[in-house]
């Protein structure tokens, strides 16, 4: 298993966000957190990432307690990319993807000729080499959504956590980046956890579903299993008006 | 990409710039020296006025716009610069209260105590050291301690008033060189943490949650930052007053010319910081001779335009 959850739970201010959660991930597996607005999704993604420690329980990575490993051991094995972001300063696509070597770099490291070619290689990977020395505020969506992809493989994770990576994307600017993971997950049997909003695509892509509502696990499973409409109707709460809607449309979204 | 080469090579082109802005330095002034007073350090007026006056200079300079540069990232904002905080109102107050006490001989220690004193409220009531809630913080402490300093300046005698307005213009001509050998290592000390912990800033810049999926815990290193940066810039403020604009100019000329990676950053700040306001420092007293200009009319005079430059330039300041 790459992670194991034992009854997490997550609270801030005495509002509960996530409650007693219990989950594993097996190796090798694209999984999806689907779920209506705040359910909790971006917040467990956090947890896993060790962005935010969970109030109560523990996450197990690979079989040893997470918290027990060093940051920097951490961020060799688990890359984030987070729904979103905009640094503060100008920096240029080549600049942000070798940030992703930081895990690995000694006191003041300076960029080694091998941590270069590992980033470029990424940015070959994920089809973004000709913008390497662009600006990164100055891309259009799709193409800052690649870049970020390439510092996470800069990085040399197994395991990847994405919040949303698709949200802002256009229609085939979204099958593309869905494709593009899955040929990684492929290529370099990776690890893929992410949440999304764009679940019609995630069949396709997924390997298992964990469907997350009120900061409780609602249904997870395989996705032929989970992925039905009616579970998606309870899942998302749909009133009959909504409901109705929804039924005369999914025939389009062939469920 | 940051190579040695790179590093090496912009650092070895300030210096020369530096050293030749020295030996100018030296020789120039209201009384012109030859070469030979110049290079055989015999004369009073390079060893006990002009020598002592530059190295404050380059040492103020480097303090100044590194810790601006340092602040910039901390804060996650352009404007950032080493008073956004508040540092230099606390050092005035010090100061200030000082003169006023008649206990002018104290004066440095005053002022870094006001300093010091001032960061460590501000950090302490924004305990996240949240970006936002700093600044806030920061513009608030500063309002209130700007009254208190002109409540101290209302009820200075007229002497006292001159003395604490020359003070808080900025000088670096008041400091002699034993005293400036003895804190000499202090700041050596402090340049050196924050030039070897310099690739931490690259990730702090992105923001709590980024830095922690690259391993960073930015709680721990901003406190580091901030604690140590504060004290370089309230022992800055303590030996030559409040001189504005190098702090915030400096790390964004830096940034047009050698990119946003801080490794690279904070030695060529640090350096041109030095370069810079030693040229302020000689224009300043030598323009208007015999009278001197305070030293922070030229840093702001000569570096607005400067500034505009870079923009024309079409560097791109990109604040979020």
């Amino acid at each position: 298993m790459i992670f194991t959850a034992h009854n997490i739970s997550y609270s801030v201010g005495g509002t509960s966000i996530l409650e007693n959660l219990n989950f594993s991930i097996p190796r090798e597996s694209f999984v999806t957190i689907i779920g209506p607005n705040g359910a909790g999704k971006s917040t467990l993604l956090k947890i896993l990432a060790r962005i935010l420690p969970p109030s109560q329980g523990q996450v197990l990575f690979e079989n040893t307690v997470y918290a027990s490993l060093s940051h920097k051991c951490y961020a060799q094995k688990v890359s984030y990319l987070p729904q979103f972001f905009s640094p503060s300063f100008a920096l240029k696509v080549t600049e942000l993807v070798l940030l992703g070597r930081y895990p690995y770099r000694p006191f003041f490291g300076l960029d080694s000729k091998r941590d270069y070619e590992i980033g470029m290689h990424s940015l070959e990977l994920t089809k973004c080499f000709h913008l390497a020395n662009r600006y990164f505020h100055t891309l259009s969506g799709g193409e800052k959504q690649r870049v970020l992809l390439a510092k996470c493989l800069t990085q040399q994770t197994k395991t990847l956590l994405l919040d949303e990576p698709t949200t802002h994307l256009d229609l085939a600017h979204k099958i593309e980046f869905l494709n593009l993971l899955k040929n990684l997950k492929i290529q370099f049997k990776l690890n893929i956890i992410m949440t999304t909003h764009d679940i019609f695509f995630m069949k396709e892509y997924t390997d298992y579903f964990l469907f997350l509502k009120k900061g409780n696990i609602f249904l997870t499973g395989n996705k032929n299993m989970v992925f039905k409409k009616e579970n998606l109707i309870s899942l998302f709460s749909m009133s009959q008006e909504t409901k109705r809607i929804f039924l005369g449309q999914q025939n389009e979204f062939d469920l | 990409m940051l190579t040695a080469k790179k590093l090496s090579l912009s650092c070895a082109g300030l210096l020369c710039l530096i050293f030749f802005a020295l030996i100018l330095s030296l020789k120039i002034g209201a009384v012109s020296l030859n070469w030979q007073d110049v290079f055989s350090f015999q004369s009073d007026i390079v060893n006990q006025l002009r020598l002592p006056r530059i190295l404050l200079a380059l040492l103020v300079g480097a303090g100044l716009s590194l810790s601006g540069a340092v602040f910039q990232a901390l804060l996650r904002n352009p404007l950032a610069d080493p008073f956004v905080l508040g540092v230099s109102s606390g050092s005035a107050v010090g100061a200030t209260l000082s003169i006023i006490l008649g206990l002018t001989m104290l004066q440095p220690i005053f002022s870094f105590a006001g300093a010091l004193a001032t960061i460590l409220v501000v950090l302490s009531v924004s305990k996240s050291f949240n970006q936002h809630s700093l600044i806030l913080t920061g513009v608030i402490l500063n309002f209130f301690l700007a009254s208190l300093l002109t409540l101290l300046l209302a009820i200075a005698s007229p002497y006292q008033l001159s003395n604490a307005y020359l003070w808080l213009l900025g000088s670096l001509s008041y400091q002699s060189l034993e005293s400036l050998v003895k804190i000499l290592p202090i700041f050596a000390i402090l340049f050196t943490f924050i030039f070897f912990t310099s690739g931490k800033l690259n990730i702090l810049v992105l923001g709590e949650e980024d830095a922690a999926s690259l391993g960073l815990s930015s709680k721990k290193w901003s406190f580091i930052f901030f604690i140590t940066t504060s004290l370089l810039v309230a022992l800055v403020v303590s030996i030559s007053g409040i001189i504005g604009f190098v702090g915030l100019m400096i790390p964004h000329a830096c940034r047009s010319l050698f990119g946003s990676d801080y490794r690279i950053l904070v030695p060529t700040s640090a350096l041109m910081g030095s370069l810079f306001l030693l040229i302020s420092d000689t224009l300043a007293r030598t323009v208007l001779l015999p009278a001197e200009i305070p030293v922070g009319v030229i840093t702001a005079l000569l570096g607005t335009p400067l500034f505009i430059y870079f923009l024309k330039k079409g560097y791109d300041f990109h604040s979020t």
